[in-house]
């Protein structure tokens, strides 16, 4: 996915990328990634769990707004219930 | 690069790649990635600096793009090249609105429970349209993009399969994309 979003920010798309291992993107270094602690196959969060998909989702596209230089690396905190 | 050089070194990053899936192909096929990748004559993929385009509008404001690389597709469209132990650089375009019903998953690595429970767990589509009606982003994209993440024709994708999406997204006037892999 990192590719994926090398070629859309050189077409002037800002993104952000999800992750569920710290390591897993950086080699193809995107410019702005939300690591989050799930298993792979829940990328987002737990089946079922929508309150927990919005708060990463949030976090996410928070980082797209706040983040000014690229290759910036953000870890999902979760919300107190 | 003149147009001479470019596809020479196309050229030269199919010649290598061929010759690397020619002795890794049975490897992939017992799925012994770790040592295909491995193998002195993979061609690593340079990447050089990090590509910058900043967010061109406030999110209440942005349309945002969709992409996913959980292999989902359209039941009436080809399926990705799941079983290929090559994989498959293609992608398609899903329509946001297309019902759970008429979607599938071709990707044979990774554990496809969480997604036939919810499918928001991997193509977040729902949540998306949810933050959408709250105003967190002015919309979102009516067309998802989608490929199957496993790929080991790395230079191809970055070379045709990927630039493709931007491309269609940029026409389509789109300029920010939330990026989901698995």
């Amino acid at each position: 996915m990192g590719l994926a979003a090398r070629a859309l920010e050189l077409r002037g798309i800002a993104t952000v990328c999800l992750a569920t291992l710290p390591g897993a993107i950086a080699k193809a270094r995107p410019p702005r990634v939300l690591t989050a602690p799930f298993e792979r196959g829940m990328t987002v969060g737990p089946p079922g769990d929508a309150v927990t998909q919005r708060a990463v989702l949030e976090q996410a596209l928070a980082l797209l707004w706040e983040a000014q230089t690229p290759g910036a690396v953000r870890q999902f905190i979760p919300q107190p219930s | 690069m003149e147009s001479q050089d470019i596809e020479s070194a196309i050229a030269d990053e199919d010649r290598r790649y061929a010759a690397w899936i020619a002795e890794a192909r049975p490897l992939l096929a017992e799925n012994k990635h770790a040592e295909a990748l491995r193998l002195p004559s993979y061609p690593r993929l340079p990447v050089e600096g990090i590509p910058w385009a900043p967010l061109a509008s406030p999110l209440g404001t942005a349309t945002m793009a969709l992409v996913s690389s959980a292999g989902i597709y359209r039941l009436d469209q080809e399926p990705f090249a799941a079983a290929d132990p090559t994989g498959d650089v293609t992608w398609r375009a899903v329509e946001a609105a297309t019902p759970r019903d008429q979607l599938g998953i071709a990707h044979d690595h990774y554990d496809h429970s969480a997604a036939m429970a919810d499918l928001n767990s991997v193509f977040p589509v729902d949540r998306m349209r949810e933050l959408a009606g709250d105003g967190v982003i002015g919309a979102l994209h009516p067309t998802v993009y989608s490929f199957s993440g496993y790929m080991r024709d790395l230079w191809r994708w970055r070379r045709e399969g990927a630039p493709g999406i931007a491309r269609a997204l940029a026409d389509a006037g789109v300029r920010a994309a939330l990026l989901v892999p698995v």
